[in-house]
């Protein structure tokens, strides 16, 4: 078999320069995009808003910041902030282990379905599909894993969500 | 994005903490105000081109092995090993490569090396879908470790769950 390596060579180069050039055009949107949610602190009062849903998951309102971390910035973060609640006490080992369970399935849901439409994937395929397992498989797990949550301590996690209104600070969030 | 492995050993605080990331190294700011600022541009900016170039040091040497793999014939011979084995979920044999960088190493390997296959939709979508949910394994796993949940359960969890999806959408989505 012969082989022609500067044309292999130049082909490959090729191929490499347009996969970076299509990365480019997905990757500096999306950075942009995360970089405003942070500044506009859209993940802090969209845990404050998931709250109350968590007991769903049969998780403590606190559990949405992790989640919600973890679901936009990636799971480098979201564990980081899991391990802080953990620590602090707002979170035991099992509630935890639900928590890692759905992040483990999802996490970083803006940017990672999207690389695939790089290859023509059909992207609301495959984020349907993500989303509707991480979700029905922590349903069933929390179901099976956690003791079910008292009703007089979900309706005040409610109270304390719904309370009032404004920025959240982290302090609002855990009283 | 990649976030920097660092990270996981300087843990971001809270979710206003993650801003702070090791890359860019803005001052530490105690109390911010709410707003987009000409900075948040600026620093999406700066570290979009980061993140670009720490990848590309990645992508480019995957891509062009890839490329010459392909262009020799020696990705079919791997193609054909694996064959048997990714037809049931629907995928060439040659999708293999870039299944094994995804799942030991991270989705922009597993991209790179898929690229010069030129998959269906179909194919595209079932690739994407095992990816999405079992990629980077050795990295992540360890990173859930470290927050106290089970990292080896979960990272088995994640390849299985992987694999069973991309087998129940190839049999769910008729054609090719």
């Amino acid at each position: 078999m012969t082989f022609d390596i500067t044309a292999v060579l130049g082909i490959s180069l090729m191929e490499a320069a347009k996969q970076v050039g299509k990365m480019a055009l997905i990757l500096i949107p999306i950075i942009i995009f995360l970089e405003i949610l942070r500044d506009l602190q859209i993940v802090d009062r969209g845990a404050r808003f998931f709250g109350p849903a968590m007991r769903y998951f049969r998780l403590p309102g606190e559990a949405a910041i992790p989640l919600l971390v973890g679901l936009v910035f990636g799971i480098l973060y979201g564990a980081g902030v899991l391990v802080q609640e953990a620590r602090e006490g707002k979170l035991n080992k099992r509630q935890l282990t639900v928590v890692g369970f759905f992040l483990a399935i999802n996490h970083a849901a803006i940017e990672d379905p999207l690389l695939f439409t790089i290859l023509g994937a059909n992207y609301l395929l495959i984020q349907a599909v993500r989303f509707g397992v991480a979700i029905v498989l922590t349903l069933a797990f929390a179901a099976w894993y956690l003791p079910p949550i008292k009703r007089e301590q979900s309706e005040r996690q409610w109270a304390a969500a719904t309370e009032s209104s404004g920025p959240v600070s982290r302090k609002e969030l855990h009283p | 994005m990649m976030p920097k492995k660092s990270a996981s050993s300087t843990i971001p605080a809270a979710p206003s903490l993650a801003t702070s990331s090791p890359a860019t190294s803005t001052p530490p700011e105690e109390k911010k105000a709410a707003g987009v600022t000409f900075d948040t541009w600026r620093r999406g900016w700066q570290r979009s081109l980061q993140t670009l170039w720490s990848l590309s040091k990645v992508l480019v040497p995957l891509v062009m092995l890839t490329s010459i793999l392909d262009q020799s014939g020696w990705l079919v011979t791997i193609g054909h090993a694996c064959a048997p084995l990714l037809a049931w979920m629907g995928l060439p044999g040659e999708a293999s490569v870039g299944l094994f960088l995804g799942f030991t190493a991270n989705l922009y390997g597993a991209i790179g090396a898929a690229t010069p296959l030129n998959l269906t939709v179909k194919q595209a979508t079932i690739f994407g879908i095992m990816l999405v949910v079992a990629h980077g394994l050795p990295l992540e796993g360890v990173v859930l470790s470290r927050s106290g949940a089970p990292g080896v359960t979960l990272t088995v969890m994640r390849l299985l769950l992987g694999m069973a999806l991309a087998l129940l959408v190839n049999l769910l989505w008729p054609g090719l």
